[in-house]
């Protein structure tokens, strides 16, 4: 008898190192008035585990068609997306999404907002689930809060809500479209704080979408400038910002050249 | 609010129809108002309160009968259909066209005819009533549906959830407030829609009684009648905003706070 080689002993495949890889993706669909428009053109870069990576650029520049090509609600017309070295073809049960609306179900409390994916995936809620939320709900400042109505809770409030929602899930990768846009700025600053320490905290794989340059700056290890009409990839700037980042980081002086160069970009990009 | 305040508020309202009364009853009486008519408030109590409570209460019980009976045909109807038109673009510009021909119909004129091919049972006259109370469900269902907050679905979709969870996890529950409006319209439709059935042909309900009525110019027991059909009409709406505040209380919030 031939012995053929044990197909999983024999294949010996590398631990990609990569959270998430687009490959020459590009992407078209069709406007209302049913001509193909190029929302992406050539999108050519690597995120690595554990990284922080943020997307600036102007409105119509595909950061959104971005993250949802990652989230698997969109197929790219052209190249590939691959999430920890497979190809994207549905949404994946270790990617969590926070919305730039905070999402939430007004006719549930809280907490059953925030278990809402596990019924929704069609699984039982547990006891150990409802420990998992209490915790999660006490990461974000919200122990106090489990029974009440989202419409009982501040903007803030509600968008910590939506990040709990994604956390409990324990993604592997966090995928974040403008969540703090609806906030004023006070809330917005303390809302980058709060999440860089829960990023910190579970070290996952974080894709934040924005417009504001502080933010970006703040918050990510890798900024991804794009230009529009079609998107494209207009620079990546590395943020050599030490961390952990405070307040008192908005005063250093490479944070301002970083903002400088960020904003300059972006003006460019307009003209 | 409190009970006070809200018996307060009942205070206006009341007030102007009690004014009102009376002055029917001053014009009746006073004023030179022929009794045939208009009777008077009084008359139409005294003619109400004549009739024997089993003779009321057999026909009242005829009519929501065809009522209750009228309005499930019509959800169960427009239910599926709305479900169809929300899900696909190609459905809702086949079946929408339908829709409003049929509503464009006057449905008194096809009572009759209705009447004639089925014969005089309960048949015609649930689907007259149907036919009346379903198309506010319909286009309230729909809209309702259609309506959802994208993020809500995109979050259903980012989920990978089947599209019938979608369905009965988040579109339906977030179409609740439009679902009560679209009920409280069609109820009080539904029963225009059993008194036209009764007006065409009926051995009993409130239709039929007072057609019985004024064939022989009992005009104030009509009248007594037709106050009857009004408080079926208020007593149904009121019903389904209970049922709605019972069942759905955050429904109720929401619809207010838009």
């Amino acid at each position: 008898m031939l012995s053929r080689p044990d197909p999983i002993m024999s294949v010996t495949l590398p631990a990609p190192t990569h959270a998430i890889r687009f490959s020459t993706v590009g992407h078209q669909y069709r406007a209302s008035d049913g001509q193909p428009m190029r929302a992406l053109a050539n999108i050519d870069f690597t995120i690595e585990r554990r990284q922080f990576v943020v997307v600036v650029g102007p409105s119509g520049c595909g950061k959104s068609t971005l993250l949802r090509l990652v989230a698997g609600l969109l197929k790219p017309s052209e190249g590939q997306v691959d999430v920890f070295g497979l190809a994207v073809d549905s949404p994946r049960d270790d990617i969590g999404m926070v919305f730039q609306r905070p999402a939430l179900l007004p006719w549930l409390d809280v907490e059953a907002n925030i278990l809402f994916p596990i019924r929704h995936r069609g699984q039982r809620i547990t006891a150990a689930d409802r420990e998992e939320a209490q915790a999660t709900l006490e990461l974000v400042g919200l122990a106090d809060f489990r029974k009440r109505f989202p419409d009982e809770l501040s903007g803030g409030m509600q968008q910590r809500v939506g990040i709990a929602r994604a956390l409990l899930m324990k993604p592997d990768i966090l995928l974040m479209d403008e969540p703090f846009s609806a906030l004023d700025a006070l809330t917005r600053d303390e809302m980058s704080f709060e999440l860089l320490r829960l990023w910190s905290a579970r070290q996952g794989t974080v894709l934040f979408i924005t417009h504001s340059i502080t933010e970006a700056i703040l918050l990510a290890d890798r900024i991804v400038v794009m230009s529009p009409r079609p998107g494209r990839i207009r620079e990546i700037i590395d943020v050599g910002l030490p961390r952990p980042r405070s307040p008192e980081t908005l005063r250093q002086p490479l944070f301002h050249d970083l903002a400088d160069r960020l904003r300059g970009l972006l003006m460019e990009i307009r003209l | 609010m409190s009970a006070a305040a809200r018996l307060r508020r009942l205070v206006p309202p009341a007030a102007t129809i009690a004014a009102l009364l009376i002055l029917w009853e001053a014009a009746s009486r006073f004023g030179g108002l022929p009794a045939w008519l208009l009777p008077s408030p009084s008359a139409i109590v005294q003619a109400g309160l004549s009739v024997d409570a089993g003779q009321w209460l057999r026909h009242l019980l005829a009519t929501l009968r065809i009522v209750v009976l009228g309005f499930a045909v019509a959800l169960a109807v427009s239910l599926p259909l709305a479900f169809a038109i929300t899900q696909s673009d190609l459905i809702r510009r086949c079946v929408y066209p339908i829709l409003v021909v049929i509503q464009s119909t006057p449905i008194v004129a096809i009572a009759p005819i209705l009447i004639v091919t089925f014969g005089p049972t309960d048949v015609p006259r649930v689907i007259i009533t149907a036919m009346i109370a379903f198309f506010p469900l319909v286009v309230g269902i729909s809209t309702g549906l259609a309506e959802t907050p994208p993020e809500l679905v995109e979050l259903s979709r980012s989920l990978g959830a089947p599209r019938w969870r979608q369905y009965w996890e988040i579109r339906m529950p977030a179409a609740v407030p439009y679902i009560f409006a679209a009920v409280k319209i069609s109820i009080t439709l539904a029963v225009i829609g059993a008194v036209v059935a009764e007006f065409v042909a009926a051995e009993e309900g409130i239709g039929y009684f007072i057609r019985a009525s004024t064939a022989f110019f009992k005009i104030p027991r009509a009248f007594a009648a037709l106050a009857v059909l009004v408080a079926i009409s208020l007593g149904l709406f009121h019903l389904t905003v209970l049922v709605q505040r019972l069942l759905f209380p955050r429904s109720l919030k929401t619809a207010t706070d838009k």
